[in-house]
C-alpha cells in the first residue's frame, strides 16, 4: 500500500468501514509488524497534523487578532482593579467604611428623638400675641369656698395676677363641650376661627329675641 | 485586596468589628432612654397638674364707639369675627383670678351682677378638664363641663347688660 492508500485504509478502519478481510490484514500488521505499526502511527501523526493544520487556514486571520485583542483587554481591566484594590484608600473612606454598620441604628434613633420632640413640642402651643392685659375696674367680692351660696365674699385683689401674667398670650385652643345645660330659653356654642386658633364660644340667649344659629340648642 | 495590618485591627481582629454596630447600638439604647425620659419629664409634670390658675375677664360689648382696647388685644382676634360684627366697640369690664386645687370649686363675683364658679374636674397632660356655672342673681345661666388645653380660652358671652351684651372669657392654665 502506498502512503495515501494506507491513511485512508486507517481512517476507515477506526470508521469501521473496512472490510473484514482488508480489517484483519491491518490488525495483523499492527500486531506481528512493530515497523509497520511505527511507520502507521507516523502516518496517523501526519495525518493529525494535516488536518489540523487544514482547520487553521479555515479560520480568517481577524479571528485571532479579535480573540488576542480581548484576551489584552482582559489582561488590562484585571491589573488596573487589582491596582486599584492594592492603592490606599483615604482615611474619610476608611471612617466611613468602618461606621457604615452603625448607621441603621443611629437613623433609628434619630428617629425616636424627633418623634419625642414632636411629641413633646405640640403639648402647648405657644402665645401668639404680646398684648398686655390690664384690668378696667376694681375687684368685686371674692370667696375660696365655691359650694356655699350666693352672695360670695369678695376675692382677693385679682389685678396683681391678671397683670403679673399680661404679657402672655392665650393659646386659643377649642375647649370641648362635654355637657351643658341652659338656665334661660336658649343657647348655642359656636366656635370663632382666627389666626390665633380655634376659640369656642358659648351663647347666652337671655333675651326673647331669636338667635339664628345653625346650632343652636 | 491587601489588608493593612495596623495596630487596632490587630487588637481587634475582623470577627470583632463586625460586633461594633450591635455593641454601639446596645450602648445608644440605654443613653436614648435617659434622654427620652429627661425630654418627657416636663410632659410628665405637666401630666400630674394637680392645680390651675384661671383669669376671667369681663367684656363689655357695645353697639356704638369704635374699636377694640389695647387691654383686649389678647381678644382682638377673636371680637373681629363676624359673629361680634354687630358690636362697634368693646371694653373690658374687669379681670379676676382663680386659684383652683383639683376637685375644688372657686367662684367669682363680677361687678356686672354675675357670678362664675369653676370647678377643675381633672388635669391630665395639657388638658384641663372643668366645670362653670355662669348665674346672675339666683338664676343659672348656662351649667357645662368642658375639656380645654391649657392657656385656652373659652367665651361665654350675649349676658345682657344696660349698654350692650356682656361676655366672659376664662382661661386657666394648669400647675
Amino acid at each position: 500500500m502506498n502512503p495515501v492508500s494506507e491513511i485512508e485504509n486507517l481512517h476507515a478502519y477506526f470508521d469501521g468501514e473496512l472490510p473484514d478481510e482488508e480489517r484483519k490484514a491491518i490488525e495483523a500488521m499492527l500486531t506481528e509488524d512493530a515497523e509497520a505499526t511505527l511507520a502507521e502511527l507516523s502516518l496517523l501523526r501526519q495525518a493529525i497534523s494535516v488536518g489540523l493544520e487544514a482547520e487553521a487556514e479555515k479560520i480568517p486571520e481577524a479571528r485571532f487578532e479579535q480573540l488576542w485583542d480581548e484576551v489584552e483587554r482582559t489582561l488590562e481591566r484585571d491589573a488596573r482593579l487589582q491596582q486599584a484594590a492594592d492603592s490606599d484608600v483615604s482615611l474619610w473612606s476608611r471612617v466611613g467604611a468602618f461606621f457604615k454598620p452603625l448607621w441603621a441604628p443611629t437613623a433609628a434613633l434619630a428617629g425616636v428623638a424627633a418623634a419625642a420632640a414632636i411629641y413633646i413640642g405640640s403639648g402647648e402651643s405657644e402665645p401668639t400675641e404680646n398684648t398686655p392685659v390690664s384690668v378696667a375696674s376694681n375687684d368685686g367680692p371674692a370667696q375660696e369656698a365655691a359650694d356655699e351660696p350666693m352672695p360670695l365674699a369678695p376675692l382677693q385683689d385679682d389685678r396683681i395676677a391678671a397683670n403679673v401674667e399680661a404679657d402672655e398670650m392665650p393659646s386659643n385652643n377649642e375647649a370641648e363641650i362635654q355637657r351643658i345645660e341652659f338656665g334661660g330659653k336658649t343657647g348655642r356654642i359656636d366656635r370663632i376661627e382666627s389666626k390665633q386658633g380655634i376659640t369656642t364660644v358659648i351663647w347666652i340667649d337671655d333675651e326673647d329675641e331669636t338667635l339664628d344659629s345653625e346650632r343652636a340648642l | 485586596m491587601k489588608h493593612r495590618r495596623t495596630i487596632f485591627t490587630r487588637l481587634f481582629p475582623r470577627p470583632f468589628t463586625r460586633l461594633w454596630a450591635p455593641i454601639f447600638a446596645s450602648s445608644l439604647v440605654p443613653l436614648a432612654t435617659v434622654s427620652g425620659a429627661l425630654l418627657l419629664a416636663p410632659a410628665q409634670a405637666q401630666a400630674e397638674a394637680t392645680s390651675a390658675t384661671c383669669e376671667i375677664h369681663t367684656v363689655l360689648a357695645m353697639k356704638t364707639g369704635d374699636g377694640i382696647p389695647d387691654e383686649l388685644g389678647f381678644l382682638a382676634g377673636q371680637l373681629r369675627d363676624d359673629q361680634f360684627a354687630a358690636f362697634k366697640s368693646f371694653r373690658l369690664l374687669e379681670s379676676k383670678s382663680l386659684k383652683l386645687k383639683l376637685g375644688e370649686t372657686g367662684a367669682a363675683m363680677m361687678t356686672s351682677g354675675h357670678q362664675l364658679k369653676l370647678q377643675l374636674l381633672d388635669a391630665e397632660s395639657s388638658k384641663l378638664k372643668l366645670h362653670a356655672v355662669l348665674a346672675s342673681g339666683e338664676k343659672v345661666l348656662v351649667d357645662t363641663d368642658y375639656r380645654i388645653e391649657s392657656n385656652g380660652i373659652l367665651l361665654i358671652g350675649g349676658v345682657r347688660h344696660p349698654d350692650g351684651k356682656v361676655f366672659f372669657a376664662i382661661r386657666c392654665r394648669g400647675g
